[in-house]
């Protein structure tokens, strides 16, 4: 078991409300979790909360059979890997530059990426077919290009689990779907994926489990086909979504009503 | 988990491989130095100065004038070796802060450092304390004036680099105001004169003895930023993308921030404080070299050490009397920030 959180709570210090109350969810090796929720309702939290970067008011998660509290970011880093939502770098570094960077766990304080590092960067590079932009300015490719270059940086220290702050943000219809298919990949490589986003037919689209968190904080888990059900996503949406399947294909399909 | 990907990048990976473009910046760079050791009101031979230097280093006595002897020893070595130290360290330093704060329009002088150390030195001169305590008290002047300027962001929560900036300007005309008082209450007979050398930048009067005295901090501080820039680059991305890197984030901004510091504050102790280098030349170096901080630090280093040189001989040859050093750098320099503005596109956020 990659992940085991146990009954977290959590709150920010200046709000009242319980982001994340009684939450509990376990994450084994190769699987996929897509968490789908309302905007605001706290997915980027519970992500921050995995990757270690907040602590939970209560509760524990152990990442690896290791209580997460007693690791360093360095610890926590060289298990998984958090691909956080896309920003602007100040600085126009190469993109085998930037991919290389997600060896830092392993390169000490006073030392630089080795020719080992390097190779791997340019392995990861290839694995998502990216070879051709190694130099070019990070900030000067397109939106889907730096969302593969941001996977390359996650998978390039080989991690556990790769961590998705909604990867499909900002994204053309097609490189959506071209982003989720890298997703799927990794998971077949043995990558667990954890990812937010707002649309369940990308739930629908990748399988594996699902979990829903509300605006009470409260998160629903299982099997995707348990938990999307066109009686939750009316009541999380507060719209009248059907779950449709078309004749060509076997899959169900989020349809959204008339307007 | 397997990472085998096919041999497809094979050719992409020979890197067009760069010209060493350090070597040939430390080639101009010795070439400057012959140079500024040659012109001036007192003409010597590239040959007959490099004898001497080697003459003097050995210990031997050569058949030279003893005017060229301490022309070459007295005033050009020290003068020229000054203006590489305190060319390289202002132009580390600029790119460091650069680096760390993720915003290119920082540098020395726009976060304070400059005016903090140049009262610290003002304040042990004040109190007639001796030079290591000079050094010292610009040191804290300087770490004290950084820290105000960063905490103000801090305060207000703002991430912006604009605020950061702002933030400079209110700490820089802060000590601007207590830099007036101290010129206020100094002695004008004994201490005024050497109060307004550290505030006007000068290497006329560097000495070797002064140079040694700030060397080991300035060698010492350097070699620890170019160790560490990597790491640089990663804490530019942010503290929350750094620290999912595994970065001890607060750890190496403060060792980043010691380091560059101390060595703006030995370049004060040295020759006062000399604007726009450490805002323009990181701004040049990345145009030649690229943002990696890995290859910017040495490049802003050599680059740097060639302008503060090639100013300072133009300085004392163009005109009858010297030019002060701080019109020169601001009259190249700042015509030359707007035209590096232009040229990049800057987005400013």
């Amino acid at each position: 078991m990659i992940y085991d959180l146990k009954n977290l709570r959590f709150a920010y210090s200046n709000v009242k409300r319980n982001i994340l109350d009684n939450v509990s969810l376990t994450l084994d090796e190769g699987e996929i979790l897509c968490i789908l929720g309302p905007n605001g309702a706290g997915k980027t939290t519970l992500l921050n909360c995995m990757a270690g970067l907040l602590k939970p008011n209560e509760g524990e998660i152990f990442l690896c059979g290791k209580k997460m509290s007693s690791m360093t970011f360095r610890e926590i880093a060289q298990k998984i890997s958090y691909v956080q939502q896309s920003h602007n770098p100040v600085f126009s570094y190469p993109v085998l530059h930037y991919v290389t960077m997600g060896r830092a766990p392993q390169i000490g304080l006073f030392r630089k990426p080795s020719a080992k590092d390097k190779q791997a960067a340019w392995d990861a590079l290839a694995i998502l077919g990216i070879t051709h932009l190694a130099y070019k300015p990070y900030t000067e490719i397109s939106g889907g290009e730096r969302q593969q270059a941001t996977i390359a940086r996650a998978i390039v220290l080989e991690p556990k689990a790769i961590l998705f702050d909604e990867p499909t943000a900002h994204l053309d219809y097609g490189n959506q779907l071209r982003v989720l298919k890298v997703i799927k990949d990794m998971a077949n490589r043995g990558f667990s994926v954890v990812m937010t986003t707002h649309n369940p037919d990308h739930a629908l689209l990748l399988g594996g489990t699902v979990a829903i968190l509300n605006r009470e904080g409260h998160l629903e888990i299982g099997n995707y086909k348990e938990i999307i059900t066109e009686e939750r996503l009316q009541g999380l949406y507060n719209t009248k979504i059907r779950l449709l399947t078309v004749p060509e294909s076997t899959r169900l399909t989020c349809v959204p009503p008339d307007l | 988990m397997c990472l085998k990907p096919g041999n497809t990048a094979i050719a992409e990976r020979q890197h067009t491989r760069r010209w060493p473009i350090n070597i040939l910046l430390f080639i101009a760079l010795l070439l400057c130095m012959v140079w500024s050791m040659c012109v001036g009101k007192y003409p010597i031979s590239p040959k007959e100065s490099l004898l001497i230097i080697f003459n003097q280093v050995l210990g031997l006595s050569g058949s030279y004038e003893p005017l060229t002897v301490s022309v070459v020893m007295g005033l050009r070595l020290p003068r020229i070796l000054a203006a590489v130290i305190i060319g390289a360290a202002l132009s580390i330093s600029g790119a460091t802060y650069q680096g760390i704060f993720k915003n290119p329009l920082v540098s020395p002088d726009f976060l304070g450092v400059s005016a903090g150390a140049c009262i610290g030195a003002a304040i042990a001169i004040l109190l007639a304390l001796s030079s290591v305590y000079i050094q010292l008290f610009a040191f804290l002047g300087g770490l004290l004036a950084v820290g105000i300027t960063v905490t103000i962001p801090r305060l207000i929560r703002s991430d912006s680099n604009i605020i950061l900036v702002l933030s400079g300007i209110i700490v820089g005309g802060f000590m601007a105001s207590i830099f007036g008082f101290i010129k206020y209450i100094a002695d004008p007979e004994t201490q005024l004169a050497s109060i307004v050398y550290w505030q006007m930048g000068s290497l006329s009067y560097v000495k070797l003895s002064s140079i040694l005295g700030v060397l080991a901090p300035i060698i010492v501080s350097a070699l620890v930023l170019l160790a560490m820039s990597w790491w640089i680059d990663i804490i530019s991305l942010g503290e929350k993308e750094a620290q999912t890197l595994g970065a001890n984030v607060r750890r190496i901004m403060y060792i980043a921030i010691l380091c560059s510091t101390l060595l703006t504050a030995s370049s004060v102790c040295l020759a006062g404080t000399i604007g726009w280098i450490g805002l323009v030349i990181p701004h040049f170096a990345r145009m030649m070299v690229g943002t990696e901080n890995t290859k910017l630090l040495p490049a802003a280093a050599l680059v740097g050490a060639i302008f503060l040189l090639m100013v300072d001989t133009f300085g004392r040859t163009i005109g009858t009397a010297e030019l002060p050093l701080s019109i020169l750098t601001g009259i190249i320099g700042a015509p030359f920030y707007a035209w590096l503005l232009y040229k990049q596109r800057m987005k400013l956020q």
